[in-house]
C-alpha cells in the first residue's frame, strides 16, 4: 500500500470516527476520555473493533492516534472557565453522582492516563495542573454540606 | 564605614539571590520526574500554550472565588508549569547551540560575524531564562508574560536561524559533489 492510499484510508477512518462516535458525545472532555480509553494500557496502540473492520487495524490505530491527539490539544488549550464548564458537562452525562465521580477525580486522578504519548511535557503538565484546578473549582461551587470539614477549607 | 555598608548591601543580596534560587529549585523539584517521563517528544510548545501558562484570565477567573486555598493552588500548579517551560526551553537553546556547533565543525566556509551573531543571541536566550527563572520563582508567572513571550519569539527566531543556515550549508555543499 502507497503512503498516499494509506494518508488517505486514515483520512477516512479519522471522518468516520468523528461522525459515529465522537459527535455523538457532549464534550470534549468526554471525547477525549472515550479516545484514550481505546489505548491499551500495556502497549500503548489504540484498537476499535468497528473501525478496525470497516479498514485495517493499522490505519485505524493510526486514526484515533490522531484524533486523540488532536482533542488533546484542544482540550489543553481552554481557559480554566472553559474547563469548569466541560466538567459540568462531563459529570452530568455520566451516570453516577457526580459528588462521587468528583471525589474519584481528585483521588485516583484518572484523568493522567487521558495524555497521549508523544506530546510536549510542558502542555502535557499544563493539561494535568488545569484538571486539577478545574475540579477544585468544581467543587468549590458545590453547596457546602455542614459535615464536611475539607470542604470548608475552600471557602477561606 | 562606607565599605561596611556596602559590604552589607552586596551580602544581603547575594543572600536574597540564594534564597530565590533555593526556592525556584524546590518548587521545580515536583515537575523533574514528570519531565523525565515525558521528555522524547520532538515537538515545541506552541506559542498559544504559553501566552496560556502566562495569561491572567485564568487568575482574573480564580480571584473572584476570594478562596485563599483555591488563589493558593493556582500559584502553586501554574507556577510549576511555567518552571517547566523555562527549563525545557532553556534545553532546547542548549540543544540548538550543540547541534550547530557540531554542523559547523566539518563547514569549510565559517563566517566569524555570523557565529558571533548566534553565540550573542545564545547568550542572550540563556540570560532571559534566567532572569524568568527567578522572576517566576518570585513573582509567579502572570507578572512576566511579556518577558515570557519574547523569550518565546527569540526562541523561534533562533531554531529557525540554525534552519536556514544548515539548508543553505547542505545546498553549497551538494553544488560542491555536483562541481567535482
Amino acid at each position: 500500500m502507497s503512503a498516499s492510499v494509506k494518508l488517505v484510508l486514515v483520512q477516512e477512518a479519522y471522518d468516520d470516527i468523528l461522525r459515529r462516535t465522537l459527535s455523538k458525545l457532549s464534550c470534549d472532555l468526554g471525547r477525549l476520555i472515550y479516545l484514550a480509553s481505546t489505548r491499551d494500557y500495556n502497549t500503548g496502540s489504540y484498537h476499535h473493533d468497528g473501525l478496525a473492520s470497516r479498514f485495517s487495524p493499522e490505519v485505524a490505530r493510526k486514526a484515533l492516534e490522531i484524533a486523540h491527539r488532536q482533542v488533546f490539544y484542544q482540550v489543553s488549550a481552554y481557559s480554566l472557565e472553559e474547563l469548569v464548564q466541560e466538567i459540568e458537562i462531563y459529570f452530568a452525562s455520566s451516570r453516577e453522582e457526580p459528588q462521587k465521580v468528583l471525589a474519584t477525580w481528585q483521588k485516583l486522578e484518572p484523568f493522567r492516563i487521558a495524555v497521549p504519548v508523544e506530546v510536549n511535557p510542558v502542555v502535557a503538565r499544563l493539561f494535568l495542573s488545569n484538571i486539577r484546578l478545574a475540579l477544585a473549582i468544581f467543587r468549590f461551587r458545590q453547596p457546602q454540606a455542614p459535615s464536611d470539614p475539607s470542604a470548608a477549607s475552600l471557602h477561606q | 564605614m562606607m565599605d561596611v555598608a556596602g559590604s552589607v548591601t552586596i551580602g544581603t543580596v547575594l543572600v536574597f539571590v540564594l534564597v530565590l534560587w533555593r526556592k525556584a529549585s524546590i518548587a521545580s523539584q515536583d515537575t523533574s520526574l514528570e519531565f523525565d517521563l515525558l521528555t522524547g517528544s520532538s515537538e515545541s510548545c506552541r506559542q498559544e500554550f504559553v501566552s496560556r501558562i502566562f495569561s491572567s484570565d485564568d487568575w482574573n477567573f480564580i480571584d473572584v472565588t476570594e478562596s485563599k486555598f483555591l488563589r493558593r493552588l493556582f500559584h502553586r500548579e501554574r507556577k510549576a508549569v511555567a518552571l517547566l517551560w523555562v527549563r525545557q526551553t532553556s534545553a532546547g537553546i542548549r540543544q540548538i547551540l550543540r547541534e550547530h556547533t557540531l554542523h559547523v565543525r566539518h563547514s569549510e566556509n565559517l563566517k566569524f560575524q555570523t557565529e558571533l551573531a548566534i553565540f550573542l543571541r545564545y547568550t542572550q536566550l540563556r540570560a532571559l531564562c534566567g532572569l524568568l527563572f527567578v522572576a517566576i520563582a518570585l513573582a509567579g508567572p502572570i507578572w512576566v508574560r511579556g518577558l515570557a513571550l519574547r523569550a518565546d519569539l527569540l526562541f523561534q527566531r533562533f531554531a529557525k536561524v540554525r534552519d536556514s543556515l544548515h539548508a543553505a550549508s547542505e545546498t553549497q555543499q551538494l553544488r560542491h559533489v555536483d562541481s567535482i
